[in-house]
């Protein structure tokens, strides 16, 4: 008596995922989840519109410089006469998508480099001898000096930031593995000769999926603000436009003397929504994993 | 014995230290010597914290012995590869709850040994094994896809045991099989371990704390305490006539009315004084400390295992005797 | 590498001294030690870095002939005085703030404050800084935007140059501390211990001082763990008000390509981290209870 394949999939996908239901389940409990997503999702929302529908040309002047907002020019426009709204629009694209590669990135390392060397004892000391100096490296003078030196790229600054924000997230991962690996499910999957690496970065990493995921969200954050703050001191890249890059601009063209408070605070107050609302999902959910 | 000149599993001297926080050293197992034959029941029987499981584990090889080597079927258990050893023994879990990862799907925990160990390719085949193996343990072919966090206490232990029946192995360490159960599916368990043992024709050593469900095993049975063998005979010889006062006062604390009229004597059991027997330099009989009728020898020199008759053999200067190498 | 020390200080020197840019190279080689192997000169500036008090970065490139660390030292002293008050501030915001939120669990005030507390973690602080110098410099004039004191300095005055950088970093960082604060005091008010000593009739102050005790422990590991990053947003704020910090220096540095400065400010940055994490680490047995109890 063998069931049906159909009947099978269906049954599969049924039960599948508690970890799923968790975070459905503070998605629609959660007030904190709900206005977290709410924001994240609507700059989400006008980065997408920005890739098909831009009013002006970003880096144009379109009209008179400083002037303030009205109908026409939404944000204003800046001392070039360019328009501030189609700056912040498109800009949003590269911000959020600088800020999830490097968040994804540092997660990757940290996440790489806390399963490995909580699991495997050899890997346990040069790991974690490596994350105590990178802890104790100041990540905005070092960015500042590399930055001076380089002239690096978007890519290359969220590279940068991976590599000196992995550690803090790697600890944490190494001794929740520490204490799952004396589990006794772990020690069944060593006699069913799972292979190693499926043991650490599909068991191990599916058990400490709730601490990744609040920690990648807060690692977007932390990026972008890392990012503007290089930005706003003028060594960050600027080849292309974002917020953080609209805010350099601003302060370089005095901005503020010249009273075009349009131009500072769409950009620098996106970035702190964002950055919050990024920070009030991470935190709702790792209130629904702690009742888990 | 077998036309095998070896016993399947032998454990020869093994000695297993664990290293304290305080920085002692502790000896959970010392000079122990065990062998295995094939299609045999070894129970091995003692309270918690005399070094069962780490014996269990030992002669699976999940644990490496301090001191002594394992042999499985006459090669060191070292040697082998990890594929080729897990083919041969495996061991299973005392807690169920803890056994079973929450996270994964029944169908995930059974179809594992089949993908890395047995190397079934086909997933017609495969299916086709577990549909057969639940069937066997009593569930629908429905529980294969329930996630394990579904499961009832005893479901979990029938899945566990189906997954070892999956694999087939010649030797396998049941680890207090029936402790975290209700005492409705204790006995069911247990009956269902005896008869797929039968079944595959394996040899099987059985860890419990329960002295009385060693009746329900046929076999031989030994006696741990403190990391030191006691007392080995058949679970007859053991029941009927036991020896070793260690034996008497297990079987004191069972509700077993023969046992406990000859045991009057160790009522007073509870006022054991096993400080003198923990010190690093002592010598004697580890179990002199709790011992009604330890005397002077006792306390200065390690009473050997020897054999009383037949298969029966015992560790105390009680009874002498021809000594005996259970190795051989 | 954009702009070569060595380049640009040669050819000053021959316009200077009327003499050929090339005599004028060969004197800032045999000066500077270019003729010497990459590794020797390397060496020898680990070496002087490393083992010379103060470290010995070589000079300025923009304020030459004074020592790189003359000027970076010079510097740090607000920078410290900068992120020591912050971090005093925060902290004792910090704990009392939080405190105040776990004895109200659950209150309206209790919720209102954590979404506004994470928001106000996850403001740029330059971005902040800016909005208070329009606020308060431009509009209100009630305080000064920039420098760290007027040409009569004195303590009052040194104390009204600080206090917007001080408010955008105790704005930005305090929140945090209260809410790890606030974690930590939930846990101790629901623990077992406490329920001891109410029941032992400790006085409410007494009850006070064992949740501050047991609040203090994480925040000063998360004070020691966030230095740097810590640092990173003194030096940001500092910009933004031209404070004369390490902040404004290292940006003119990089203007001026003045890579002895850079290098020094990023050791003495490293050294801070290095150090605070030290002390967190000998103040921890001194905080953690259990540390105590085992001692005593």
């Amino acid at each position: 008596m063998f069931p049906r394949r159909l009947e099978n999939s269906v049954r599969r996908n049924l039960n599948r995922n508690t970890f799923l239901t968790v975070i459905l389940n503070a998605v629609a409990t959660s007030r904190m989840v709900q206005i977290g997503l709410a924001i994240t999702s609507f700059f989400v929302g006008i980065a997408i519109i920005s890739v098909f529908y831009v009013p002006y040309p970003v880096w144009a002047p379109v009209g008179p410089s400083f002037a303030p907002p009205s109908w026409t020019y939404l944000f204003g426009t800046t001392a070039l006469g360019q328009d501030v709204f189609s700056q912040w629009l498109y800009g949003s694209q590269w911000t959020i998508l600088v800020g999830v590669i490097a968040g994804a990135m540092t997660s990757y390392l940290g996440v790489f480099a806390g399963v490995l060397s909580g699991y495997m004892r050899y890997a346990d000391g040069p790991f974690m001898r490596l994350a105590d100096v990178v802890l104790t490296l100041p990540t905005l003078p070092l960015l500042i000096v590399v930055g001076a030196f380089f002239q690096p790229s978007y890519f290359d600054v969220a590279v940068l930031i991976a590599i000196l924000s992995w550690a803090a997230m790697a600890r944490t991962i190494r001794s929740e593995v520490l204490s799952l690996k004396n589990q006794q499910f772990v020690e069944v999957a060593v006699q069913s000769n799972v292979p190693k690496y499926k043991i650490m970065f599909v068991d191990m990493v599916r058990h400490t999926l709730p601490l990744i995921l609040t920690y990648s969200l807060f690692a977007v954050g932390d990026a972008i603000l890392t990012i503007s703050a290089l930005n706003f001191i003028g060594v960050g890249p600027i080849s292309v436009m974002t917020w953080g890059t609209m805010l350099d601009l601003a302060e370089g063209n005095l901005a503020l003397l010249s009273g075009a408070w349009w131009w500072e605070i769409p950009p620098g107050l996106s970035i702190a929504l964002f950055v919050a609302g990024l920070a009030f999902v991470a935190y709702g959910l790792e209130g629904a994993f702690k009742k888990m | 014995m077998s036309e095998n000149k070896h016993n399947l599993v032998e454990l020869k001297h093994v000695y297993r230290y664990y290293r304290e926080k305080g920085g002692g050293i502790l000896s959970a197992v010392s000079d122990l010597c065990l062998s295995i034959g094939r299609g045999e029941v070894f129970s091995l029987v003692g309270e918690s914290g005399s070094g069962k499981t780490t014996v269990g584990k030992m002669s699976v090889g999940l644990t490496k012995p301090s001191r002594g080597e394992v042999l499985l079927e006459g090669v060191n258990i070292k040697s082998l590869k990890q594929e080729a050893r897990l083919r041969k023994v495996q061991y299973v879990h005392q807690d169920p709850y803890g056994a079973l990862d929450p996270y994964l799907t029944v169908r995930e925990v059974l179809e594992r040994p089949l993908v890395y160990l047995k190397r079934v390719k086909e997933a017609h085949i495969r299916e086709e094994i577990m549909y057969e193996r639940l069937d066997q343990i009593g569930l629908g072919y429905e529980y294969l896809f329930k996630n394990v966090k579904e499961l009832s206490g005893g479901e979990k232990q029938r899945i566990l045991l189906a997954r070892v029946f999956l694999i087939e192995p010649d030797y396998l360490v049941a680890d207090e099989p029936t402790t975290m159960l209700d005492s409705v599916h204790r006995t069911e368990t247990l009956n269902l371990l005896v008869n797929l043992r039968k079944k595959m024709d394996a040899s099987m050593m059985v860890i419990t704390h329960d002295i009385s469900i060693v009746s329900l095993l046929s076999g031989r049975v030994g006696v741990m305490f403190q990391g030191e063998m006691m007392e080995v005979g058949t679970t007859e010889e053991l029941l009927k006539n036991p020896l070793h006062p260690y034996t008497l006062a297990l079987l004191a604390v069972t509700p077993d009315k023969i046992a406990k009229s000859k045991n009057a004597i160790l009522e007073d059991n509870k006022h054991r004084d096993l400080s003198l027997t923990r010190t690093a330099d002592y010598k004697g009989c580890v179990y002199a400390g709790a011992c009604p009728f330890a005397f002077e020898k006792c306390r200065i020199e390690k009473p050997k295992l020897v054999r009383i008759e037949g298969t029966h053999s015992v560790a105390c200067f009680k009874y002498p005797g021809e000594s005996a190498n259970l190795a051989e | 590498m954009p702009g070569n020390f060595a380049e640009i200080y040669a050819s000053q020197l021959a316009s200077l001294h009327h003499i050929s840019y090339r005599i004028a190279y060969e004197r800032v080689a045999t000066l500077l030690g270019l003729g010497q192997p990459l590794y020797v000169q390397f060496l020898t500036y680990l070496h002087e870095v490393l083992f010379s008090f103060p470290p010995n970065f070589g000079p300025s490139f923009e304020f030459y002939p004074i020592p790189a660390w003359t000027i970076v030292f010079l510097a740090l002293r607000w920078t410290l005085l900068l992120l020591g008050t912050a971090i005093v501030i925060s902290l004792a915001l910090g704990l009392f703030i939080g405190i105040f939120l776990a004895t109200h669990k659950n209150k309206s005030i209790d919720r209102a404050a954590q979404p506004t507390f994470y928001f106000l973690n996850s403001i740029p602080q330059f971005w902040l800084g800016i909005l208070f110098i329009i606020i308060f410099a431009i509009d209100l004039h009630i305080l000064p935007a920039t420098q760290a004191q007027s040409i009569s300095a004195n303590p009052p005055d040194i104390l009204a140059h600080m206090v917007l950088p001080l408010a955008v970093i105790v704005l930005t960082t305090a929140p945090g501390y209260a809410l790890i604060v606030r974690g930590a005091a939930v846990d101790t008010l629901g623990s077992d211990f406490l329920y001891a000593t109410k029941a032992q009739g400790l006085r409410r102050r007494r009850l006070f001082l064992r949740i501050l005790r047991n609040s203090l422990l994480p925040i000063v590991t998360n004070i020691a763990l966030s230095m740097g990053y810590l640092i990173g947003g003194v030096i940001t704020v500092e910009l933004v008000f031209a404070y004369p910090g390490l902040g404004s220096l290292i940006q003119s540095a990089v203007v001026t390509e003045d890579y002895p400065i850079m290098l020094a400010i990023f050791y003495i940055t490293t050294l801070i981290v290095l150090l605070s994490n030290l002390a967190a680490d000998l103040i921890y047995p001194i905080l953690d209870p259990r540390v105590s109890y085992v001692s005593s």
